[in-house]
């Protein structure tokens, strides 16, 4: 004979049958709540320390990140101010250059000309400046 | 037996564990890469002169020549930091 069924004729021990089965019932529910939380108990110890491990880690795994992503930022940071600087000092200079250029000042382009160009600015169809005047001319 | 077999379920039931994974949050992109792109002129209505034109000519070469230092900067800083997510996630791996 079992523990369990030792336990339960214990428990039931002269009763009719209902209540035999209701104290069994009873012993195994007893059995069922009292393994769950002693599992649970240590479920849940083991659970604080697996997290506690896994937020140290996560931290410095952060940290190892922000400190390779701190070279890249700062590299590459670096590398594309100073070529927009550049690039932004250069257009003034050719901005200077273009006023400066005074064969060309009196040129002045054909509406067709101007039509294309605006058209590429804004990716228009150009064909729609077929129809404009393609003579420029002077101004004085 | 089935009593034995139920019980032993409710206690793995207890110490069930939850497989628990952490993900690296992927960083911030820097200001300076998200600046907005810088927009091309068009050329004023009317006559314009060559000398206007080149002008406009000009800046929208440098608008066009300064959005693409910042694509491919974008573009390098993406590359560089998946390969930093990566390496800190085997790192991570590697301590396991």
């Amino acid at each position: 004979m079992g523990i369990i069924s030792s336990i339960t004729s214990l428990a039931s021990g002269g009763m009719s049958t209902v209540y035999k089965y209701l104290a069994i019932g009873g012993v195994v529910l007893a059995l069922l709540v009292g393994a769950f939380f002693y599992g649970k108990h240590f479920g849940d110890e083991d659970s604080k320390l697996a997290i506690a491990n896994l937020t140290a880690k996560y931290e410095k795994q952060m940290t190892d990140l922000l400190g390779l992503q701190t070279v890249t930022n700062t590299k590459i940071v670096t590398q594309v101010v100073t070529k927009v600087v550049t690039i932004h000092d250069n257009k003034g200079k050719g901005d200077v250059a273009a006023h400066n250029d005074t064969d060309d000042a009196n040129t002045v382009l054909s509406p067709k000309w101007t039509c294309i160009h605006n058209a590429a600015v804004d990716s228009s169809d150009p064909t729609a400046c077929d129809s404009l005047p393609s003579t420029g001319g002077t101004q004085k | 037996m089935r009593v034995l077999t139920i019980l032993a379920v409710c206690l793995l039931a207890g110490c069930a564990t939850t497989k628990l994974e952490s993900k690296l949050v992927f960083p911030d992109v820097p200001v300076e890469l998200m600046a907005p792109a810088e927009p091309m002129n068009k050329l004023p209505d009317g006559p314009v002169k060559a000398t206007d034109a080149l002008a406009v000519v000009n800046d929208n070469y440098a608008a066009a020549n300064a959005n693409k230092v910042r694509l491919e900067g974008l573009q390098q800083w993406i590359k560089e930091t998946e390969a930093n997510v990566k390496a800190a996630n085997n790192k991570k791996d590697a301590n396991k």
